[in-house]
């Protein structure tokens, strides 16, 4: 009987082990997952760029300081490769986006141009997109956190080198929200 | 001092609801009428009925009971059946005159409603449809946006051998509207039941098992939100595509607002729609005519609101709002 107690007890921490393990692994991946659709945004922002630039510089001739700045921010977010600066230069670029939208106010005829109204449209939605990966990014760190955290997968997160990671937080700017529904009616 | 700014909100209710005075005296005549007729012949067949059972008892000595109690009931579907006639009246005339004023855009048909087929499809209720009726449907576009709404009644049949009876699941309206954003999969906010009965822990346990046909559970970061509602996706981003904190919030507004015992507001989105099951207070129904009493503007205001009360609920959502790529229905540019 204790030959046979002997021989269990290791399966059962062998099986718990694997199992714990597993269910962290798939919790990272999930982390990873999510931080990839954010990149798939923030490119397909980068790529709203040059559109932006072209339908709004025949009229905005006194703000070309403001959009060949976007113009670079993008370029260098589209180049770089280091995920901590991305994230940076994306935030960057998202500020001058906005910059550059709220400007587009002072001129009644762009803001009216279709092709002006489409781009706002396109830019609403892939900011609407943006927000809900990192809303879901969010959720997948802190469901992974949470199984880092508590004990007894505390103890083998340490011995696998699972580590937390970081939640993003809302820049400042992008907590005042504004209202994009007044860009159209103003 | 300056006078404050005079409230123009009901201006034009009141002078439209003047307009249907005619109809209305109409119709309380009718009803009125009929309700005498309808009396009448009621306690006629109720009084022949009398008379043919006490002439039995005093013939043969038999009290004829059996022919009291099919009597009673003729009486009261005679009753039922020809003030029916006027209910319909009432909201085949005003139901449409006052839909119009709130949108032209809206037509109404007080037979029909929401197909069960399509109510089934939306899964918002995991029970079995197997009687379902329904009335007063609405639709056609509002503020541009096809929407379409209509009572239902829908019950389970609970059999356990020897007695069969029917459990109502879901009273009150059901509604259907094309929603402003464009989606691929299908997500669920569900009332939540298992964390209100046990807790957050046990509660979560039990979210987690699955649904059927539900995809899987998933939590949103409002914690007010969580604690009514469960949300089952199939699509963690597209989920908070659709579920912005704003929406969250008008979402948890409307179940305070639509409460109704254990019954709750339960939102599907699929189809690039929004389904919304609202139970109703009571189960009462909805744009009646009063069976006595005053019929007159009062009575149209009332029906006024309660079919402004559901159209609100496409407002606070703001479905018009179309801010993101999917342009407006009736519209090629906004």
């Amino acid at each position: 009987m204790p030959l046979l107690a002997l021989l269990i007890i290791p399966v059962v921490i062998i099986v718990f082990v694997i199992i714990v393990y597993n269910s962290l692994a798939a919790k990272k991946a999930n982390v990873q997952n999510a931080f990839a659709g954010i990149d798939v945004q923030l490119k397909k922002r980068c790529d709203l760029v040059p559109n932006l630039v072209s339908s709004v510089k025949a009229y905005m001739k006194h703000e070309s300081g403001t959009l060949e700045k976007l113009t670079e921010l993008r370029t260098r977010a589209a180049a770089a490769t280091d995920p901590a600066e991305r994230l940076s230069l994306d935030k960057e670029l998202s500020g001058a986006l906005r910059n550059v939208m709220v400007q587009v106010e002072a001129y009644p005829d762009l803001k009216s141009s279709a092709n002006v109204i489409q781009l706002q449209r396109s830019l609403n939605e892939i900011e609407e997109q943006i927000s809900a990966s990192r809303r879901a990014y969010n959720s997948a760190v802190t469901d992974y956190n949470l199984a880092i955290r508590i004990f007894p997968n505390n103890l083998l997160a340490g011995m696998f080198g699972f580590t937390e990671s970081a939640l993003f937080e809302a820049a400042p700017e992008d907590r005042a929200n504004p209202n994009v529904g007044d860009l159209f009616n103003k | 001092m300056k006078d404050p700014e005079p409230d123009r909100s009901n201006d034009v209710r009141p002078r439209f609801i003047a307009g249907l005075d005619e109809t209305l005296a109409e119709l309380r005549e009718l009803r009125d009428a009929t309700r005498k007729k309808a009396l009448t012949l009621s306690a006629v067949i109720v009084a022949v009925t009398v008379l043919l059972s006490l002439g039995a008892l005093v013939m043969s000595g038999d009290f004829l009971a059996f022919v009291l109690i099919p009597g009673i009931i003729i009486a009261v579907v005679v009753y039922t059946q020809m003030m029916g006639g006027v209910r319909l009246k009432y909201k085949k005339l005003v139901v449409p005159a006052l839909l119009k004023e709130l949108d032209p855009g809206l037509s109404y048909n007080p037979d029909g409603c929401i197909p069960k087929e399509e109510f089934r499809r939306s899964n918002i209720f995991s029970q079995r449809a197997d009687s379902y009726s329904g009335e007063d449907l609405v639709f056609g576009s509002y503020k541009g946006i096809p929407v379409r709404f209509s009572e239902l009644k829908v019950q389970e049949k609970h059999s356990d051998g020897k007695n069969t009876s029917y459990h109502t699941f879901f009273s009150g309206v059901f509604m259907v509207a094309d929603f402003n954003k464009d989606f691929k999969y299908s997500h669920w906010v569900l009332p939540d039941a298992a964390e209100a009965a046990f807790g957050q822990v046990v509660g979560n346990f039990l979210q987690k098992l699955k649904l059927p046909g539900h995809g899987h559970m998933t939590r949103m970061e409002d914690p007010a939100f969580e604690k009514k509602f469960v949300v089952y996706t199939e699509d963690d981003v597209e989920a908070r595509y659709i579920l912005t904190p704003k929406l969250m919030h008008t979402m948890l507004k409307l179940s305070e607002r639509f409460r109704r015992g254990v019954s709750k507001i339960g939102f599907a989105f699929m189809n690039s729609n929004v389904y919304i099951a609202i139970p109703i207070e009571g189960g009462r129904d909805l744009f009646e005519m009063p069976s006595r009493g005053d019929l007159g503007s009062e009575t149209a205001r009332r029906t006024l609101e309660e079919l402004k009360e559901i159209l609100s609920v496409f407002d606070v959502m703001e479905l018009d709002l179309r801010l993101w790529s999917k342009e407006h229905p009736y519209s090629s540019r906004r």
